[in-house]
């Protein structure tokens, strides 16, 4: 019951593909993960641009690429365009949406448009075919949820190894004012009586 | 409509190894002095090898051919699944897009108040 899937006919252009592809993979997630960290973190500003980085060298492979990673890479490729329509008329769906019971048309119309695109490159792209792989496709799901069972497990038993945190010692003087400003000027005051 | 075992077992250990090193770049990348990320990254690991353990028994070649073979197989998967993702976000965004404001039972009351100025 042996899969006999892609074997890689170049071992000598095997180790260059594997750079290219996962590298730039690898440097993609780095960055998307960087900036998940948000602002409190410094680091988190370099995260765009190192994700742009691994993103354009994925992109801007040269031809050649052989092994597994090829049918990844055309797939990406090929995804790229509805994905692209799809981001943008989701974001600007939800920007016109009536959230607040007042909706602004122009936004809502163009993201249709975009979704509606995105739907006709997605059913223009798929083949008879589809159907037949969806069964084979889905088994990635297990795998995935495996995954994060494995990973939310990790944190749970961090989590109970940790313990109880010492009491925190109490606000300085100063630490005591600057709440006290801040929470009047929130209430209404100018603060400055403390 | 059938499929391979072989074929559905590689595609889901590619999903585990997919899954497990994202989690491990995402611990490794935001790595701060809050963290404490032995544990999880345990699990990561844990769940990485099983998942190349099990993409190695059904290839035949190298254990990294394995697990490259897999790994792009499940990319692709992921890839293929992606448009019945984005049919459940276009569903919530016809519904968010035809909301209709509720009634309100005060503003109700209100009703012949208003009409009669």
């Amino acid at each position: 019951m042996k899969n006999d899937m892609n074997p890689n006919p170049h071992p000598s252009m095997m180790d260059v593909h594997l750079l290219q592809v996962w590298g730039s993979l690898l440097i993609t997630l780095l960055g998307i993960c960087l900036h998940r960290m948000g602002p409190a973190f410094e680091r988190s500003r370099f995260g765009p641009p190192i994700a742009l980085l691994g993103f354009a060298a994925f992109v801007l492979l040269p031809d050649g690429l052989t092994g597994p990673e090829k049918a990844m890479h055309d797939t990406l490729l090929s995804s790229l365009p509805w994905i692209a329509a799809a981001t943008a008329g989701t974001l600007l769906v939800l920007r016109g949406a009536p959230t607040y019971w007042s909706a602004k048309s122009i936004p809502m119309l163009l993201g249709w448009a975009a979704v509606s695109l995105a739907w006709i490159m997605i059913l223009l792209d798929s083949d008879s075919a589809v159907a037949s792989r969806l069964l084979s496709d889905i088994s990635v799901l297990p795998g995935l949820l495996l995954g994060v069972i494995a990973f939310a497990f990790g944190v749970r038993l961090a989590e109970g190894f940790s313990g109880a945190s010492e009491e925190s010692s109490p606000l300085t003087v100063d630490e005591g004012r600057l709440v006290r400003t801040i929470l009047t000027r929130r209430l209404g005051g100018d603060g400055d009586e403390y | 409509m059938s499929i391979e075992v072989s074929t559905a077992l590689t595609i889901a250990s590619g999903g585990m190894m997919l899954s497990s090193s994202f989690f491990a770049i995402h611990l490794a990348a935001s790595l701060n002095p809050y963290h404490r990320p032995a544990a999880p990254m345990i699990g990561c690991l844990a769940s990485f090898l099983v998942g190349l353990s099990i993409a190695t028994a059904f290839f035949d070649g190298s254990t990294i051919s394995a697990a490259r073979g897999a790994l792009s197989d499940a990319v692709v998967s992921v890839f293929s699944l992606l448009p019945l993702a984005f049919a459940f976000v276009t569903y919530q965004l016809a519904r968010i897009s035809l909301r209709k404001r509720p009634e309100d039972p005060l503003l109700a009351l209100l009703g012949p108040l208003a009409s009669d100025e």
